[in-house]
Order: C-alpha cells, then structure tokens, then sequence
C-alpha cells in the first residue's frame, strides 16, 4: 500500500507543519516546527502531474502525448496547479502578517 | 453490463466534449476534411450554413456563396473566442486550437446538409401563401433532425469553447451566450453584405 503524505489537517483543513524528523541509521530526532513546501502540500495526482512534467523538460506537447489527452486539456491541468500554488502562497503570505 | 454502461457513457461525452482527446492541428484537418465533403454536399443539396448558428436551403448554384458562409461563420467564431480568450481569461490560450476545434465542431453540419435534400426550397412569393404549400412527413422529419444538429454543433462550441479558453462555471455559461449573439450578429452582417 502506498503511503499518502498528510498534509492537511483532519479537523481543520489547514496545512500542517513538521514537528520530527528522524533519521532512521542512528534514530537521531530533530524536533521543531517546519512548513512543508508549497509544493508538497498539492494532491499526490498534482505531484505526479508535476513530475512527469519535469521529466518531459516541461512540454506541454510531450505531455499530451505521453497523457493521451490534447494539448489544451493538459495546459489547463497545468493552469489548475498553477492556480492551487498561487492560493496557498497567499494564503501562508496572509498567515505571516 | 457494467463495462458496456461506462463504455456507453465515455462514447456519449466523447460525442459532445471530443476535445479533451483532440484539439490543434489534429482537430484542425480533421475538421477541414469534414469541411470539405459538407460543402460538397451543401452544394448539391442547396444547404447555406449563412450565420454562426443558421441553416437554410438557398437557390445558389455555384459554390461560392456555400463556401464565403461557411468561412464567415467558422472565422467569426474564432474571432469572438479569440477575444473572450484575451479578456476573460489568464490562461496562455492557442489560436490553433481555437480554429482546429471550432472547425471540428461544426462537423454535425455535414449531417444536417445531406438532411438537406429532404427539404424543399421555399422562395418569397411561396411564403406569402404558405397553405398552398404541401409539406411532406420527409420535410418535418428532416427539419427536425437537422435542428438536432444544429443544437449538437452549439453544445460542441461550448465544449471547446470551455476547453480551449480554461473557463469554468457560470462565467463559462453567460460569456459563452454573450460570444454567441456578438458572432452571430457579426457574421450575419457580413453574410448579408455579401451579393451573389
């Protein structure tokens, strides 16, 4: 099974931050408070999206191709994550005011 | 059972919403080779596509007043899609897929020209007395098929219209509306300018 990282709050919805961090040679912890990147925080369908993205050397063509979907459908998916990012830089900009 | 209801389904969407398969230059010969044998047919069956969204028989006998229709129209289209694109969106839209997918979409109309030869042609002296006209079972049938069409080439423009530009919701449904009327009012005073 794969394992989702979570990074939305059950409750609350809001983005969640990174308390531990382990290293699992020498069981060393690392406590304190990290925000996850913006990028992290986009649905696993987002990440995968954006990496297949890189590998095509960002080609939107390439990409289509690749999806079986035409070129304007895949930049829309594009426009959306572009669209998902832009929100949650806001929205962590708003939270440091 | 189940396979064969989802199969039924995806052919269905596939019918009214094809471009999230197809677009660009793909859509664009595809739709010029479909172009081509409904203007074939349109000559034959005196079928002039004279407005975004009108189909009447016509008495022309050249192929020309079919043809300057057809491109009017289609071209209107773009350009009103085109400007939607430039205004209501952020999106980097293509001109490509704007005149690709318009063009494909327009394919019904190769349908409601062969449904053409079904009706008759009706002239102004006709009109005036229209109890005299017999109307056959064929005319009605053929009317009705090819408003059909026409309503099956409109919800492919909002497809493609919604695909191309990235336009979601209900600024999708009232800027669609409003591009509508602006090509239809445009290419009709182009088409009317036009002697033949």
């Amino acid at each position: 099974m794969e394992k989702r990282l979570p990074n939305l709050c059950p409750s609350c919805n809001a983005p969640l931050y990174v308390e531990v961090l382990h290293c699992k040679q020498c069981h060393t912890k690392v406590t304190g408070d990290y925000p996850l990147p913006n990028i992290m925080l986009l649905p696993p369908e987002d990440l995968k999206f954006i990496l297949a993205f890189i590998k095509t050397s960002g080609s939107i063509k390439l990409m289509a191709e690749k999806m079986s979907l035409s070129y304007p459908t895949v930049r829309n998916i594009l426009d959306d994550i572009i669209a998902k990012i832009e929100n949650l830089e806001s929205y962590f900009h708003e939270a440091t005011i | 059972m189940q396979k064969s209801k989802t199969l039924k389904a995806i052919s269905m969407k596939q019918l009214f919403n094809p471009f999230n398969k197809i677009a660009g230059a793909k859509a664009l010969i595809f739709g010029a080779i479909i172009s081509i044998f409904t203007l074939t047919v349109s000559l034959y069956s005196h079928s002039a596509f004279d407005g975004v969204l009108d189909f009447h028989k016509a008495p022309y006998i050249t192929i020309w007043p079919y043809l300057s229709f057809y491109l009017i129209s289609w071209l209107c289209l773009v350009f009103y899609f085109g400007l939607a694109g430039i205004l209501l969106t952020r999106t980097k839209f293509r001109w490509l897929d704007l005149l690709g997918t318009t063009l494909f979409s327009r394919s019904p109309l190769l349908i409601a020209a062969l449904l053409c030869f079904a009706i008759p042609f009706i002239d102004q002296q006709q009109i005036k007395d229209i109890s005299k006209i017999h109307f056959s079972v064929s005319f009605f049938i053929a009317s009705g098929l090819s408003l059909l069409c026409i309503i099956w080439t409109i919800a492919l423009y909002y497809n493609c219209y919604r695909v191309c530009l990235n336009i979601k919701g209900t600024k999708a449904i009232w800027s669609f509306i409003l591009v509508m009327i602006l090509a239809e009012a445009t290419s009709l005073i182009m088409i009317r300018s036009l002697h033949f």
